[in-house]
Order: C-alpha cells, then sequence, then structure tokens
C-alpha cells in the first residue's frame, strides 16, 4: 500500500466531502432532546456532588433532613450518623474499649 | 498552575450540578454530536438518544473529565461509542431479519436537502458507498470528511493508531472510489481518480 495508489485527493475527497455534508450538515436534533436531557440532569442530581468526607457528610445530613415531617428523634439519629461518618476512629476506638 | 480550555470553567460548574453549564455546552455541541450519530447510525431516533446520553453522561463525570483540553475529543469518543454500540445491535437484529440493505437505502433518500437534488444521483452514489463501509471505516471517513477533524484527532478519540487511522482511510478511499467508476458516468461527466 502506497500513496500512489490512493486516488487524487482533490476530486473525490471534495465529492465525499459535499455528499456527506448535503447530507448531514443542516441536520438539528429536535427541541425535545433538550428538555430531556434537562430533565435527566435535573433528576439526577442538580445538587453540587460532595467531594469531601466533610461535603459528604452534610449532604446526607440534608438527605436526612429533608423529610417531610421530621422529627426530633430522626434529628438525633442524623446527628448520631453524621458523628458516626466524621469519626469513624473516635467510634472504633470507644467500641473496642468497652467491648474489651 | 491549572490553565483552563475555555469549556473549563463550565466543566467546573457541571461539577457544582448546575444544569445551566451543560446547557451551555449542549448549544456548543449538540450539532456536532447530533450530527455524528446520524451519520454513522443512519436513524434519527438513536441519534438524538445518542446525543440525550452523550450529554448525560458529561453531566454525571464531569468530575473526571480535564478542564485543560478542549471538550469536543471526549463529546466525539461517547458519540461514537455510542453509536458503535448502536449499529452493532441494529446489526445483528437486521442479519435475522435480513432487511439491512432495503433500510440503509430508504434512509439515505430521506436526508437529501431539496437544494441538492440536481446531484443527487452522484450524491447518492457516494452516501450508499460510505453506508456500506464496514463501521469502522464509516467512523473515520465521517470524522474526516464531516468533521473535518485531523488524523490526530481522530485517531486519539477512536484510541487507535495513527496508522490505522490512515490505513482506513485509505482503504475508505479506495472502497468509494471503485463504487463510484462501476456508477459513473453520470449525467455525461466521466470521473477519473488517478
Amino acid at each position: 500500500m502506497s500513496s500512489r495508489d490512493l486516488p487524487s485527493p482533490d476530486l473525490l475527497d471534495r465529492m465525499v466531502r459535499e455528499a456527506l455534508q448535503a447530507q448531514f450538515a443542516g441536520v438539528k436534533p429536535s427541541s425535545r432532546v433538550w428538555r430531556r436531557i434537562r430533565r435527566e440532569a435535573m433528576r439526577c442530581g442538580s445538587r453540587p456532588r460532595p467531594r469531601g468526607a466533610m461535603e459528604w457528610a452534610s449532604a446526607l445530613f440534608a438527605l436526612r433532613s429533608e423529610g417531610p415531617s421530621i422529627g426530633r428523634e430522626e434529628l438525633l439519629l442524623a446527628r448520631f450518623g453524621l458523628g458516626l461518618f466524621l469519626f469513624p476512629d473516635v467510634v472504633t476506638l470507644m467500641t473496642l474499649r468497652f467491648g474489651w | 498552575m491549572v490553565i483552563h480550555h475555555p469549556d473549563g470553567p463550565l466543566i467546573l460548574r457541571l461539577r457544582e450540578g448546575d444544569v445551566d453549564a451543560l446547557g451551555e455546552l449542549y448549544e456548543k455541541y449538540k450539532a456536532s454530536v447530533y450530527r455524528t450519530a446520524l451519520a454513522i447510525t443512519r436513524d434519527r431516533g438513536a441519534a438524538e438518544d445518542v446525543l440525550q446520553e452523550s450529554f448525560l453522561r458529561l453531566f454525571t463525570h464531569a468530575h473526571r473529565i480535564r478542564t485543560d483540553v478542549p471538550l469536543h475529543p471526549w463529546l466525539y469518543r461517547v458519540a461514537v461509542n455510542l453509536s458503535y454500540t448502536w449499529v452493532k445491535k441494529q446489526q445483528r437484529q437486521q442479519e435475522r431479519a435480513l432487511d439491512g440493505v432495503l433500510e440503509g437505502l430508504v434512509a439515505s433518500l430521506h436526508f437529501l436537502p431539496e437544494q441538492w437534488v440536481e446531484q443527487r444521483e452522484t450524491q447518492e452514489a457516494i452516501q450508499q458507498a460510505v453506508a456500506q463501509l464496514p463501521l469502522g471505516h464509516r467512523v473515520v471517513v465521517v470524522l474526516f470528511y464531516l468533521e473535518e477533524l485531523s488524523l490526530k484527532e481522530i485517531a486519539e478519540i477512536l484510541g487507535i493508531p495513527e496508522g490505522t487511522v490512515k490505513s482506513r482511510l485509505h482503504y475508505a478511499r479506495r472502497f468509494l472510489k471503485e463504487a463510484l467508476e462501476g456508477r459513473l458516468p453520470v449525467g455525461g461527466v466521466v470521473y477519473e481518480f488517478t
């Protein structure tokens, strides 16, 4: 296979380019595509994505406290869960010490 | 110090869940992504699905996307891969139904804009020949001729060596040349590609 085997690029390339552009250059997606994308994006997470442990913890807490009728007990449980998440070493140490 | 590509700030906003930033990127790249998907799949519904999935992946994978390089190679790569998957699935179904050729011909006629009617025969011949190329070669032809990307860019998008892109293009040109020479002359004009 050498460059001598290639057809003259000028005519063939121009014809192929024109044929493909005539076929596809003006095509546009329907407007409903963006509406679907937007709806899905909103659904799958328009809230900021947590990066560090602190952000994950606050995100979890935010999720917990978004309930329609959150009570004091739930709040305490949520805070306890947050504590477990934020200070796993302390909890592990306490568990080992008391368990021992 | 990280030097952001012009799309970089928008990607940073995507990471914060900013749907408006996604909208700005969609407006910028929707045409090229949709066109590429349509040229590969030859199916409007499939191309719209590919477009949708590409931008949803952009949104959900924004934290993995570099902000210091152009975004469009990443989008092309996702769109090409999704289109590839769709075509392969269709091919398997068509092999069972034995109606792939007819659908391809109908699709190629369907997308011809009216202003090109005078050159329809030649362009139809080229479009049908492109449609008959093996998928891997067709993708290279679409990215090279329709999207006017360089061999290097195509190699990066497809994750193959530049030499492979060159050889696929060479094969495609030879295939198209033979296909056209078999059909021509059209309208009294004889084309010679030597």
